[in-house]
This record gives C-alpha cells, sequence and structure tokens, in this order.
C-alpha cells in the first residue's frame, strides 16, 4: 500500500471526521457546563448586586444623617425634649389632669368634675394611647371660649373631643359644661435598626416650622402648678366602670 | 447551431469531489461553533467574576458603614423616636380642630335677642343647639346669618365655616313669650386648624 495515500486517509478522517466531532463536544460542554447554568445565574448575580448597592446608598445616606444629627447634637437633644412635652412616652396621667384643672381654674371655671380613662386610637396607623379627661365646669360663655384658646397654645396636646353645655335660663349666663377631652401618649419602642434609613431632617421647613410652632405653645410644669388636684377616679374606657381612686395611674 | 458543453470528469469523480468539499464544510463550521462557544463562554465568565468581585467590594463597604452606624446607635435611636413623634403631631396639628374660632365665629352670628341655651357639639362636624328668641324672626334671622358666606362681621377665614342648619323643632312658650328652638348645624371641621 502506497504510505502517501494511507497518510492522507488519516489526516483526512481526522480533519474530517474527529475534528468536528470533538469541537462539536467540547462546545456541547461548554454549554451544559458552563454558559447555560451562568446565563440562568448572571439575572439572580445582578439583581444581588443591586440590591447591595440601593442598601449601600441608604446607609451611605443614614450615616451622613447621622453624622449631620451629631453635628447638631444639642439641637436634636433641645428638640427632643420639646417633642416629649407635646406627646409624652407614657400617659402622665397625675400631671395631665393638673394641667387642665389649671387651665380650667385659670379662665374661670368651677371644675365640678374630672375623671379620665385610657384608651387606644384605632383610626390611625401610628398606635399611640390617649387619657380621655371628662371634665365637668360651670362657667360663662368667654370663659369657655378663653378654656377653649388656653387648652389650643398648650404645649401637651389636648384635643377636645366633644362638649355639651346648658344654660342657666334664670339668669342666660351660667353654663354647665362637660367636656371630653383626649390627650395621646406614644411610647416609641426604638432600637438602632441599621440597615433602616433615618428619615429625620432637623433643618427641613416642615420640621423646623413644627418645632416653632411647639416653642411657641405654653409649657405647663407641673412643679409650677402650685394647687394639687384630688386623686379623681379611673374609669375604665370600654366599661366605663368606676374603678377606685387609688388605682395606680396608667403608664 | 447550438453550443453543448462536455464534462469529461467521471460522474463518480464528480461525488468524491462535493463529499470531499461538504466534509470541509462541515469541519468548518464545527470549528466556527467551538470558537463561538468558547468566546461566548469566556464573556459570561468574565461579566460573571466582575459582578462577584462588585459584590464582594460592596459587602466589604456596607459591613464598613454598619460599624460606624452601629457606633452612632444612641443617636439613631433618639432620631428614630423624635421622627415618629414629629409625624404623629404634625398630623394631629393639621386635622385638630381649635374649637375657640368655632365658639367665636357662632357667637358672632348670633343676634342678640337670640340665647343658646343647650349646646352640643362633636369632632365629625355636627353641632345641635337649642335656644330662645325674642320672636321667630329672631331665630330666622339667627340661622340665616350663619349659613351666610358674605356675613361681615365674623372671622373673614371662616365665611364659609358652617355648611347647613336645620330647624328641628320651634315652639312658643306662653309664660316666657320666647320662641323656644332646635336647631342641627353642620360645620367643615377643616376650617378650624388653624
Amino acid at each position: 500500500m502506497n504510505p502517501n495515500y494511507l497518510s492522507n486517509k488519516v489526516k483526512d478522517t481526522v480533519l474530517n471526521f474527529i475534528v468536528p466531532i470533538v469541537c462539536l463536544v467540547v462546545a456541547l460542554l461548554l454549554f451544559v457546563a458552563v454558559i447555560y447554568p451562568t446565563f440562568k445565574r448572571k439575572p439572580l448575580l445582578e439583581k444581588e448586586l443591586q440590591n447591595k448597592q440601593a442598601l449601600e446608598t441608604t446607609l451611605t445616606k443614614k450615616l451622613a444623617n447621622l453624622n449631620r444629627l451629631v453635628d447638631f447634637k444639642a439641637l436634636v437633644d433641645e428638640n427632643s425634649k420639646l417633642v416629649d412635652k407635646a406627646l409624652p412616652s407614657s400617659g402622665m396621667v397625675p400631671e395631665l389632669l393638673s394641667q387642665i384643672d389649671f387651665i380650667a381654674r385659670s379662665s374661670g371655671f368651677d371644675v365640678t368634675k374630672l375623671s379620665y380613662a385610657i384608651s387606644k386610637d384605632e383610626s390611625g396607623d401610628f398606635g399611640y394611647s390617649l387619657v380621655d379627661v371628662s371634665l365637668g365646669a360651670t362657667g360663662t360663655y368667654d370663659k369657655l371660649v378663653n378654656f377653649f384658646k388656653l387648652v389650643e397654645g398648650a404645649i401637651r396636646v389636648i384635643n377636645v373631643d366633644s362638649y355639651h353645655y346648658v344654660m342657666d335660663t334664670r339668669d342666660l349666663k351660667t353654663l354647665e359644661m362637660n367636656l371630653v377631652l383626649r390627650s395621646p401618649y406614644l411610647f416609641v419602642d426604638s432600637t438602632a435598626v441599621t440597615d433602616e434609613m433615618v428619615d429625620l431632617d432637623i433643618t427641613s421647613t416642615a420640621f423646623t416650622s413644627f418645632i416653632n410652632r411647639v416653642k411657641s405653645m405654653k409649657y405647663y410644669d407641673p412643679l409650677e402648678i402650685s394647687k394639687p388636684v384630688e386623686t379623681p377616679k379611673k374609669t375604665t374606657a370600654k366599661t366605663g366602670t368606676t374603678i377606685p381612686s387609688s388605682t395606680a395611674p396608667a403608664k | 447551431m447550438a453550443e453543448r458543453s462536455i464534462n469529461l470528469i467521471p460522474q463518480q469523480e464528480v461525488q468524491e469531489q462535493e463529499r470531499t468539499k461538504l466534509l470541509s464544510l462541515s469541519t468548518i463550521f464545527a470549528i466556527a461553533i467551538l470558537v463561538l462557544t468558547l468566546g461566548v463562554t469566556i464573556f459570561l465568565t468574565v461579566k460573571t467574576y466582575q459582578i462577584k468581585d462588585s459584590i464582594k467590594k460592596t459587602d466589604a463597604n456596607i459591613e464598613n458603614l454598619r460599624s460606624q452606624i452601629r457606633s452612632l446607635s444612641s443617636v439613631e435611636i433618639t432620631a428614630r423616636t423624635v421622627d415618629k413623634k414629629f409625624k404623629v403631631l404634625d398630623v394631629m396639628f393639621k386635622t385638630g380642630s381649635n374649637f375657640s374660632l368655632l365658639m367665636e365665629e357662632i357667637n358672632a352670628r348670633r343676634p342678640e335677642n337670640v340665647f343658646m341655651t343647650d349646646f352640643n357639639i362633636r369632632q365629625s362636624g355636627e353641632i345641635l343647639l337649642s335656644g330662645s328668641g325674642k320672636d321667630f324672626l329672631a331665630v330666622s334671622a339667627f340661622m340665616s346669618s350663619l349659613v351666610d358666606k358674605n356675613f361681615s362681621k365674623g372671622n373673614s377665614l371662616l365665611k364659609e365655616l358652617f355648611k347647613s342648619v336645620t330647624l328641628s323643632s320651634v315652639n312658643l312658650e306662653k309664660r316666657t313669650g320666647l320662641i323656644n328652638f332646635t336647631i342641627a348645624i353642620t360645620y367643615e371641621p377643616k376650617l378650624l386648624v388653624k
């Protein structure tokens, strides 16, 4: 047999059969082992990267915000105290009743009844609690208006829920009043949640005007309200049952 | 006379040439597939490596930021508390009614010969009011002035405070000669927000 012919035959076989088969097998292996799994995994990795970059941005902003708050620490502490006076963390019922009694007397009312109950705000998303105060008093129309003005100007938030008066028809002047006042309080169970943004911007217009408004309101310091108020009766919000006055005020 | 082309190569040789050409083409095609696959593999591997590298660097940065934030946890707690209370108070300030405004406005619109003897109000925007008047005209004047949008003596911002007035009952009391009435008033609580 001609050796050249044999050599050509082997060469032809390698070129025409072995090389294509090897190429296709290697290509198939690459596709199965690398391309397909990588192609499938790539969107997940991209999504993971996006999420991490978003978290990184949030943390960067949060750190910048916290550093800014550190720079204004004295102001933050002052604002925190003001906000606590307006919306305390506990009911502070004796202080609240002293304040209402003081305002009522300052307005010229003769207070005939003062009781309270604790309830929970169910309407909003904030989950604050309420001290519902029932105030009975006698006074005049002008005194009632004055009382409302003082309540509206007090730093601790007191909302007038409802009121009812009956005029004494003998003098057409004296009013027998029953007012339901509601004062919210909110306990914030604050923990440092590292990955969540802190939204507070003490330099924002909204916050500045809010703080200015709170500052313009009057704080009734419980220590300065000299005349003590008799311990009122506590009634539960749901049943209205009277509980002995010795019951400790709600916190 | 028409020309004719004569193929002198034997038929077997032609078939052999076509077979060889086809085999060469299939080899080239297989190599091209392999090159393309290799290209895609390299591209995807590099891309994946880059993404993984970015994730690693971002993770390191996140951990660094977290440790810095943890050192400011007391500031964060204060800020969260103030922020939450601020949001609650802001809503309250924007929605709470100032009844002193309402009482002043209703009194400004009351004629002198009308007395409001029984007054019941709720935050929902309803007032049930009983009173006495010198005569029917005085009661009527009171009702008209409440819903008068051009009333000049009251607060100019509260011209549209009272939305409707409905007379529930009216009767003449012979003993005093006064007209006793009961009216239901609806008002706009949003106007009482300072």
